[in-house]
């Protein structure tokens, strides 16, 4: 019987040259190299090329678990703070705006500072610091406010009228 | 017969669930689904990664960003291909931008990384093979792009050429011809 052709076996090399295909008694594969130094030169540059395979950095599993924790833990659970669950490995989230800590006190002392700078100005000048509508709520209403039926402008004044005056004001208002 | 098999899956000799269980789980927000798959196969991912950047630190920024867009994505995710052909065509992708943004294009570097170290082999035979794989590796860095990708693919991570073509965007075909010819130039270089 006529064993496989060299590009048949060409194609099969690599796993034999991880050992995932190996060699049985009577495989054709195994005959076929016996028989071929082409195919056998080649199976060696594989085993060679194979064993020139990059290593993987140790930490770099745990770096991924450590960062699929922080991006999607969060997600699944969004009573989690986004903080205490997240280790010192992971890397900034994706796709998800922080406010970090210096950030958050920048814009704190800008807060305070504009505060105070108004404060301060203000000192020196009371007419702005009292606010129009304050004071307006808090002095008496003036006489000239009020009209001929008893009316002040924006606001009812009920108190000194007679039962008389109120009867005939909402016959008045009824029309 | 020209096509190979795919090497069978760990998790079909060690009883554990099967990729596709995993990502039906992981799917459902399972962190430790997720877990598990970036445990089988992150080693692929950054390889595939470092073939294409050349540079260790950028193929593990690399490695995390493609499992973070490949579980973001689990939707878009068919099942047409193996989960492992799905995120190392990711992988591809995600390096390829790396490259474009940081606008250039280096050949693979494999001297910077220390290669699987041979437990079993005698001291002798051991020298004599890193010899002849520091050589090789120098070898593989002067292959054109595709070729090199093939040839890493097909014999690191044992994929077959159809999953190849999928990862390198091109057909089954082209992919066992770019191995090939790839083989050949590293025959005809190594003398």
């Amino acid at each position: 019987m006529k064993g496989p052709d060299c590009e048949i076996v060409r194609d099969l090399l690599p796993e034999r040259a991880v050992g995932s295909s190996p060699a049985e008694e009577g495989d054709p594969v195994e005959a076929h190299l016996r028989s071929c130094p082409d195919c056998q030169r080649e199976l060696f540059l594989i085993q060679a090329v194979r064993s020139g395979r990059p290593e993987v950095p140790p930490e770099l599993e745990a770096r991924i678990h450590a960062r699929i924790r922080g991006e999607f833990e969060e997600a699944a659970d969004p009573s989690i703070d986004g903080v205490s669950s997240r280790s010192d490995a992971a890397q900034p989230v994706i796709g998800r705006r922080r406010w970090s800590p210096a950030w958050v006190l920048s814009a704190a002392a800008m807060v305070i500072l504009a505060l105070g700078t108004r404060l301060i100005w203000n000192q020196g000048d009371p007419e702005i610091v009292q606010d129009p509508i304050v004071v307006a709520s808090q002095e008496p209403l003036p006489e000239s406010w009020l009209w001929d039926d008893g009316i002040v402008a924006g606001a009812p004044v009920f108190d000194g009228l007679s039962d008389e005056d109120l009867q005939a004001l909402l016959e008045e208002l009824e029309g | 017969m020209k096509e190979t098999l795919p090497t069978k899956p760990a998790s079909a000799q060690t009883g554990q669930p099967p990729d596709e269980v995993l990502v039906a789980r992981a799917r459902d927000g399972d962190l430790e689904a997720m877990d598990e798959l970036v445990s089988r196969h992150h080693g692929s991912v950054f390889r595939t990664a470092l073939g294409i950047l050349s540079d260790e630190d950028a193929a593990s920024d690399a490695t995390q960003e493609t499992f973070i867009k490949a579980f973001r994505g689990l939707d878009g995710f068919r099942g047409d291909a193996s989960f492992k052909t799905w995120v190392l065509a990711i992988t591809a992708n995600e390096a390829r931008g790396v490259l474009r943004k940081a606008g250039r294009r280096k050949e693979l570097a494999l001297d910077s990384v220390a290669p699987v170290s041979s437990k079993e082999t005698p001291v002798d035979e051991t020298m004599e093979r890193e010899e002849e794989s520091r050589r090789v590796k120098e070898l593989l860095s002067q292959l054109p792009e595709k070729q090199k990708q093939a040839v890493t693919l097909r014999i690191f991570e044992g994929l077959s050429f159809r999953e190849i073509g999928a990862i390198i965007g091109s057909s089954e075909g082209a992919a066992r011809v770019n191995y090939h010819h790839g083989i050949r130039r590293l025959k005809e270089m190594s003398g």
